[in-house]
């Protein structure tokens, strides 16, 4: 069969392959074309590892939880106490110290590294906030207003968060967000990152 | 709309006003972002490249008012969560096409290589084929044998041609191939795959063919 010939198969026939939920006519025509067509089973070897890899994800996040709970405890109370603190200080500092004013470890083990955005402007289909770390077991993610005014922050143990869905958008506003990682019971962090929401 | 798609699509597509679509449009973003970045990060290891499809992929989920999402409403088969990454799979592989260029020698390549089935499984079953015959006899009993095992491999199932696809030319494992086809257990696909080569042993006995083994 030349490329060119090949009809393949659309998305919900390969996601209905894949989860056995074809009718079992249905599941032999499609093994048929599986059986001759190199692109559409490597779709499906990969979506099928995607799909597994999934779950994954989530077991991390328990496991970094109950890590968290059975031996950081002392480190996670203090990061909550400090988180706390931090912030309250951050409210009521002018805009050019919040960065002085963040723990940041710039090297070293624990050290977190923001993945997105890296830029000052962002787009809003663009906000997702991401971050990369080899060594922290849990975070809290912080954004700021213009002013140093918390809008929201909230524990995470994944390394992306969306823009939260109660805080509105301002077109051609100004905000700072940060993370706080927890890593061997020490508190790391990013400094406080600026954006502002283009359109 | 069937049972398994999620409230969160629900609420999009239900969505009264605009208001009520940029608040369910949030909410599907904030349920979903990590997929969506879990497929673009496993196709790139650049933090540019991977963000770049992440606002390529949610560009397309959104445009012509969720058109892309609103077919599987329509004709969804399977968990919202497998065809969303299909569908997520599938705009990465756009993206990276618009960004780069379609790798056409390399599809070529791919294409030029891809073994017959008949090449594939005739040593498993114990039958030579000959791949080089050095005399027009050889040349012969090989064309001759390999009719014969493409005939018996025209016998099984399209599902039991599909695992010897799997285990003799991708290379996968039988418990990946269970895991990939759902077999109930490892166990159940080495019986079935042993099955299937018993059957075209027969077959090939059945035509006059004694295998080497």
């Amino acid at each position: 069969m030349a490329p060119g010939d090949i009809v393949h198969l659309d998305e919900a026939t390969v996601a209905g392959f894949l989860d056995g939920e074809l009718p079992a006519d249905e599941r032999e025509r499609v093994a048929g074309h599986l059986e001759k067509c190199d692109e559409c089973r490597a779709e499906l070897r990969e979506v099928n590892a995607l799909a597994q890899s999934i779950p994954a994800i989530g077991d991390r996040r328990g496991r970094s939880r109950g890590i968290g709970r059975l031996t950081l405890v002392g480190g996670a109370l203090a990061a909550s106490i400090a988180g706390v603190v931090v912030v309250r200080q951050v409210t009521n500092q002018p805009l050019p110290q919040i960065a002085t004013r963040m723990r940041a470890v710039p090297e070293g083990e624990g050290r977190i590294e923001v993945v997105s955005p890296l830029s000052r402007n962002v787009r809003r289909s663009q906000l997702v906030f991401s971050w990369h770390s080899s060594s922290v077991d849990s975070y809290r993610f912080t954004l700021l207003d213009a002013s140093g005014r918390m809008l929201f922050t909230s524990p995470t143990a994944d390394t992306t968060i969306v823009w939260p869905r109660d805080v509105q958008q301002t077109l051609g506003g100004v905000y700072f967000w940060r993370v706080e990682g927890i890593a061997g019971g020490v508190i790391s962090s990013t400094s406080a990152r600026p954006l502002q929401i283009v359109p | 709309m069937s049972l398994s798609t999620p409230d969160v699509l629900v609420r999009l597509m239900t969505a009264p006003d605009g208001r009520g679509r940029e608040s369910a449009w949030a909410a599907f973003l904030e349920q979903y972002s990590g997929l969506i970045l879990h497929v673009a990060r496993s196709r790139s290891r650049d933090h540019d490249a991977v963000m770049s499809a992440y606002e390529f992929v949610v560009d397309q989920l959104r445009c012509d008012d969720h058109a892309r999402l609103r077919r599987y409403v329509a004709d969804g088969h399977g968990k919202f969560t497998t065809w969303l990454l299909v569908v997520v799979r599938r705009l990465c592989v756009d993206h990276h096409r618009q960004r780069y260029g379609r790798l056409q020698a390399a599809d070529g390549d791919r294409h030029m290589e891809r073994r017959l089935l008949t090449d594939l499984v005739g040593d498993v079953v114990g039958l030579e084929l000959l791949a080089d015959p050095d005399s027009p006899d050889d040349m012969v009993l090989r064309d001759e044998r390999s009719a014969l095992l493409s005939r018996a491999l025209e016998r099984l199932t399209p599902s039991d041609r599909l695992i010897l696809r799997l285990r003799f030319d991708d290379g996968l494992s039988v418990p990946e191939i269970a895991r990939l086809l759902k077999a109930p257990s490892p166990f159940v696909m080495y019986r079935r795959l042993d099955h299937t080569l018993a059957t075209l042993r027969r077959v090939l006995e059945a035509y006059g063919v004694r295998s080497a083994s």
